[in-house]
């Protein structure tokens, strides 16, 4: 293969990369379920990407043991998949396991990693931990409690916005 | 004295050169023997001044230019349209890539041409960035940089660009740092690719700045595992001792390399650092209340603990060193000095770190043992300034000659701050201070011409 065709596929492969990320977004939202999580957000400012939010979910810091049915041998770097249940206003944890669960008709699953262990208690990551807002809208977005995520079957997540409804 | 081999600068062949003219112009030698004495070397062109700094001014340019247009766009970001940011995107980064492959291998411009796709290199990483905020796409943003890295690597390739090479370590180590750090992700894969991907590339360019970010990635993924070490437990003792095992890896490598044909420019980018590891640790070393401090702090990894690992491997690889790479290349018994000393420095650093200062404890007597090991520590640093300077003398190595004196002065300065603060009134201090710091100085500049004037004699 000739220089000058590599040098462009190799172009063109960062060109479909960057379509790709757009294209794993969309493929969760078109084929995930809605579900709203209760959030604590923190640190809303980035200098270089205008305003966001940081969110902290309350379900990222769980008690894994006891939504394991005791099984404690989750250690950080651990992948954990936790099955939510709409307990309104928000969904709420019901079971944790290392493999991916087989869901009922009214659950839904988000995959995370333990990032930490403190005693019982775990602190995961879901790779939703901050949601851009337009310029000047970072302090509104702060006081959202409420937030839409889609969930794919898999279990990846992705933040649709902040709930129509919101308690504070 | 060492028959060591000898692939001189292009810079001390251009100066030969000249100096034959003269010698043949004022008849010291013959028209043959000029030219059997040019026959000796590989040619070299002129200096390619130009061409260095147009690389230079272009790799600057392009860095300005990329800046210039992340801050336009971060300025106007709000007022454009979704769509319309994606397709600005990708319009910018794929023109700036043509005009980088037209400039580079259609119209005559190479330098210029390889700071412009270098140029696109980094508006890629800037395209992941904007597109993740255009559409919201936050999940798990470390993988935004392992993108990046993972889209320039092949070009590093396809358009022979080192310094696309350097890029790609920055980012690929900050991927590295963030998953450790924010994450608590810690395995050896940035270790594999550093020394399977980054440093033969870099070699195979044969480019001092690419093997210099090698050298350095390698530093941050000790740090990495030390800073994800002391994240799970309290041992500072143990991870105290990786850096400087480090340090002296960095030398032993270094001198293999002044022995291997063709690989003496990089030796200076492993050695000088190393030195200067080696001797800011054992100078820290000197304070019993550092020592004190790193022994009360120790809390036992469970299992066998990054820091042990590594620190074996590393001392492993100088072992190899001192028994294989001599053997085989000339200049043994200089080489095998060094890399022996450099081991053997290595094994002291491994037992303060894994067993003496873990064994000060908690208790008492930890202030009276940190000062008996500081006096150790103090006698060590002595013994290998003084043979830093003996052998740089003996070996022609002024490296070795000014930083051994440096370090000299320093430890001296230092105790004398520290034995006579107490005992004599602040004037006092300060004026006998200022007078055995000039008179000292003063000795020690000439003492320091004269060795380094009498090793630059003595080099062959």
């Amino acid at each position: 293969m000739n220089r000058k065709l590599m040098f462009f596929a190799v172009a063109a492969l960062q060109v479909l990369s960057l379509l790709g990320m757009i294209g794993f977004k969309y493929s969760v939202i078109a084929t995930g379920r809605t579900v709203t999580l209760q959030s604590v957000p923190i640190d809303p400012r980035d200098l270089m990407r205008g305003d966001f939010v940081r969110i902290r979910f309350a379900i990222n810091r769980l008690d894994l043991t006891l939504l394991a049915g005791g099984d404690s041998t989750f250690q950080p770097g651990d992948e954990v998949y936790v099955t939510l249940k709409d307990t309104g206003p928000a969904w709420t944890p019901v079971r944790a396991s290392a493999l991916l669960p087989v869901l009922k008709e009214d659950e839904a699953v988000i995959k995370g990693k333990i990032v930490n262990v403190e005693g019982r208690m775990s602190l995961l990551d879901y790779g939703i931990d901050s949601y851009y807002v337009p310029e000047g809208k970072g302090r509104d977005a702060e006081r959202v409690r409420l937030w839409n995520v889609k969930l794919d079957r898999r279990g990846h997540a992705v933040i649709e916005g902040p709930a129509p409804t919101q308690y504070h | 004295m060492s028959t060591k081999p000898t692939v001189p600068r292009a810079s001390f062949i251009r100066r030969l050169l000249v100096e034959i003219e003269h010698w043949t112009a004022e008849g010291l030698i013959d028209a043959v023997t000029a030219a059997r004495l040019r026959s000796r070397y590989p040619e070299v062109g002129p200096v390619d001044w130009r061409g260095r700094l147009v690389t230079v001014l272009s790799v600057m340019a392009a860095t300005l230019l990329g800046l210039g247009v992340i801050m336009f766009f971060a300025a106007n970001w709000d007022a454009i349209p979704r769509w319309g940011k994606l397709a600005l995107i990708i319009a910018i980064m794929g023109g700036t890539y043509v005009a980088g492959w037209l400039l580079r291998y259609e119209r005559g411009y190479p330098k210029v041409g390889g700071s412009v796709i270098f140029l696109g290199a980094i508006l890629y990483g800037a395209a992941i960035f904007l597109v993740a905020q255009a559409f919201n796409i936050r999940e798990h943003f470390p993988n935004g940089l392992l993108l990046w890295s993972a889209g320039i690597l092949p070009l590093v390739l396809v358009a022979e660009s080192p310094y696309i090479l350097c890029l790609f370590t920055a980012v690929f180590c900050a991927w590295s740092g963030t998953e450790t750090f924010a994450f608590h992700n810690f395995g050896p894969f940035p270790l594999i690719v550093i020394i399977g991907v980054v440093l033969p590339l870099a070699y195979y360019y044969k480019h001092r700045a690419a093997v210099a970010f090698g050298i350095a990635a390698l530093a941050y993924f000790l740090v990495e595992g030390v800073g994800y070490e002391l994240l799970k437990t309290n041992d500072s003792p143990a991870v105290a001792g990786v850096l400087p095992v480090f340090g002296c890896l960095l030398w032993a490598a270094g001198e293999a390399h002044r022995r291997i044909r063709g690989a003496e420019k990089y030796a200076m980018l492993y050695q000088a650092p190393g030195l200067l590891i080696i001797l800011s640790f054992l100078y820290i070393f000197t304070f019993p209340e550092a020592l004190a401090h790193l022994g009360s702090h120790h809390e036992a990894a469970a299992g066998i603990s990054f820091s042990a690992i590594s620190m074996a491997a590393m001392l492993a690889l100088m072992l190899a060193g001192f028994f294989i790479v001599p053997g085989r290349l000339r200049g043994g018994s200089e080489s095998r000095t060094e890399i022996g000393a450099a081991a053997a420095l290595a094994v002291f650093f491994m037992i303060l770190a894994l067993s003496v200062l873990p064994g000060m404890g908690q208790d008492m007597d930890r202030h009276t043992s940190a000062s008996a090991l500081g006096i150790v520590c103090n006698l060590i640093l002595f013994a290998l300034v003084i043979g830093m300077i003996v052998h740089g003398y003996r070996h022609s190595r002024p490296l070795l000659i000014n930083a051994g004196i440096a370090m000299f002065a320093l430890t001296v300065g230092t105790r004398y701050v520290d034995w006579f603060w107490d005992l004599m009134p602040r004037s006092l201090f300060f004026i006998l201070g200022g007078a055995v710091l000039l008179g000292g100085g003063i000795m020690l500049e000439k003492q320091r011409r004269r060795l380094v004037a009498g090793a630059r004699e003595e080099r062959p």
